[in-house]
């Protein structure tokens, strides 16, 4: 018996363990068999451990992993630089594993809609595009536990930084247009989403993510169904062939590898919607706080915030020279006003030049021209603020168990020489 | 005149004292001259070749330090290449349970990478248990990893 065999029998014993060799707990650890491991050679590591090594044979380069099994991975703030984020930059966060989706089952791709709807309906991917209007949206998307590191003391899950935040064109079809068109019924209140993936443990009868959100905001004529991503198929990692696309909101609402509607008369209580997971304490809490489920409220609109995606953290910037410093700013459901950048430690702020959105839900691009006064270091600070006027904090807001909606300045670090 | 020998060895302590205090208290002639532009410019590119260099670790926790976003690797102790993932080793050899029991379903990446209280190490067993398909623990190999998880991988170390 080796570690992969754990499903099929579930008693591990120490001794069992002790057996198996550190290729095994290779295989364990990739979660796949890997052919060939005998020609390994000692101290080389498979590409998909390596945690420095681009993950290109994802269609992924550049990203930063958190975790490679279930595979995370973020984006460092200048890789984002693009006004639309590059299929490539696109960060990855699974819950469980992803689907094989091989040519078979592309082309029997299917996505049901029932629940509480007049006449629950199966669609083909052909269906959707033939039956309603195509439509292309930039859309920001974000990781409900983006900022989660900078907690304390510690939140559990993956420790995202900055970069679990991007701005793609998705298209494909309004979830209104669909949802509409199989007829919702009065009673339908929530929406519960369900995907292809598997879960980790390998119970097939579990889910790894199965949310939804209020028929209200699933109405919002922004949010779709889709089966492109910057007119370019969506890579594996985010959800091909078909996914929601729901912005605004913690990313998790958008449903990748989606198979499956359903609406209900009552909150949805699939994978990783009881609990604390993308819940908030219902009232502020004291860091550290051990609060009960009952006392956790679910998380809706993201919180407003930018990045610098320019220059990189750590640039030496010539003394006299004028340079450009830019970025993106969001605020889930809102617009973002204005954006103000500060080179002293917030002792005074700037106004940055803010672009209105594309469309509502695409991040909004701002930038400044800045000179450095002197040699030394120096951090440039941005702070946004939404149409209702919120502003990001200077610090983390209020801490909660799951460390979400961290939405601090983002400080980058410059130096003048 | 006769000297009274009790003042001589006085005076000799002072001077003594005052010869200590200059050799180990800085003088003013001691400070830089800052106004020096080409002694401070190379101190400004070291200053900035460095920065990048500064280990995640030593850095001390600051939620907003922008050195955070250069020193990427959350979980620096992971190891893929070594036999139980860089798990630090304990006389009780938990890290062989921590191994086994965690890598049946993720990576012992996600989990090297935690900071989280004693409190919320036991939920998160608990729900592993309850809801993840996680199998039983029996109550010492669990108490044996709590320990660990806690001693490990918390915000407390």
């Amino acid at each position: 018996m080796s570690n992969i065999n754990h499903k099929a029998n579930k008693t591990i014993s120490r001794r069992t363990i002790l057996r198996s060799g550190s290729s095994l707990g290779l295989v364990a650890a990739i979660g796949a068999p890997i052919p060939f491991l005998s020609n390994l050679k000692p101290g080389l590591v498979p590409v998909a451990l390596a945690q420095t090594t681009p993950f290109d044979e994802y269609g992924k380069s550049g990203l930063t992993v958190l975790n490679d099994r279930p595979l995370n991975m973020e984006t460092p703030p200048h890789l984002l630089d693009d006004r639309i984020t590059p299929r490539e930059r696109f960060f990855v966060r699974n819950n469980g594993l992803p689907p094989t989706v091989d040519e078979a089952a592309l082309e029997n791709w299917t996505i049901t809609i029932d629940g509480l709807v007049d006449k629950p309906l199966t669609f083909s991917i052909d269906d959707l595009k033939r039956q309603f209007d195509t439509v292309t949206l930039q859309l920001q998307m974000e990781c409900g536990g983006n900022g989660r590191k900078f907690y304390e003391p510690g939140a559990s899950g993956n420790q995202w930084t900055f970069g679990a935040i991007g701005c793609a064109e998705w298209t494909g079809v309004r979830l209104k247009d669909v949802l509409e068109s199989v007829g919702v019924k009065p009673e339908a209140i929530y929406t519960a989403h369900y995907g292809a993936d598997s879960h980790l443990s390998g119970d097939s009868s579990k889910q790894p993510l199965s949310r939804g959100m209020p028929i209200s905001k699933a109405l919002d004529e922004h949010n779709i169904i889709a089966w492109a991503m910057n007119g370019d198929s969506i890579p594996a990692l985010n959800g091909a062939p078909l996914r929601l696309v729901v912005p605004g909101w913690p990313g998790s609402c958008s449903q990748k590898w989606l198979t499956r509607i359903s609406l209900r008369d009552k909150v949805h209580d699939g994978a990783k919607m009881m609990g604390k997971a993308y819940r908030v304490p219902a009232f502020p809490v004291p860091s550290g706080t051990s609060v009960k489920d009952k006392n956790m409220k679910i998380i809706e609109s993201m919180p407003v915030k930018s990045l610098i995606t320019f220059p990189e953290t750590g640039t030496k910037i010539k003394l006299g020279n004028a340079f450009e410093i830019r970025g993106h700013a969001w605020a889930g459901d809102l617009n973002v006003s204005t954006v103000d950048i500060s080179l002293d430690f917030g002792a005074t702020w700037k106004k940055a030049t803010l672009e209105p959105p594309v469309n509502k839900y695409a991040w909004q691009h701002w930038s400044a021209m800045l000179t450095l006064p002197d040699n030394g270091y120096f951090e440039i600070w941005a702070r946004a603020t939404d149409s209702k006027g919120h502003m990001q904090p200077p610090v983390t807001p209020g801490w909660n168990p799951k460390g979400y909606l961290n939405n601090m300045q983002h400080r980058i670090a410059v130096f003048g020489i | 005149m006769k000297l009274n020998p009790a003042i001589i060895v006085l005076s000799f302590l002072f001077a003594l004292m005052i010869g200590f205090m200059w050799v180990i208290y800085p003088r003013y002639t001691d400070i830089p001259d800052v106004t020096d532009l080409k002694h401070r410019n190379v101190d400004f590119v070291a200053l900035a070749d460095e920065w990048r260099k500064t280990p995640s670790y030593i850095v001390t926790f600051n939620a907003l330090d922008p050195s955070y976003e250069v020193t990427t690797s959350t979980n620096s102790l992971f190891d893929p290449s070594d036999d139980y993932f860089g798990l630090p080793r304990d006389n009780q050899k938990t890290f062989e349970l921590v191994e086994a029991y965690c890598t049946a379903c993720h990576s012992l990446s996600i989990v090297m990478q935690q900071k989280a209280t004693p409190e919320r190490w036991e939920e998160l067993l608990d729900w592993m248990e309850k809801k993840q398909g996680m199998q039983k623990l029996p109550p010492e190999d669990e108490m044996l990893i709590l320990e660990y998880l806690s001693t490990h991988f918390s915000s407390s170390q």
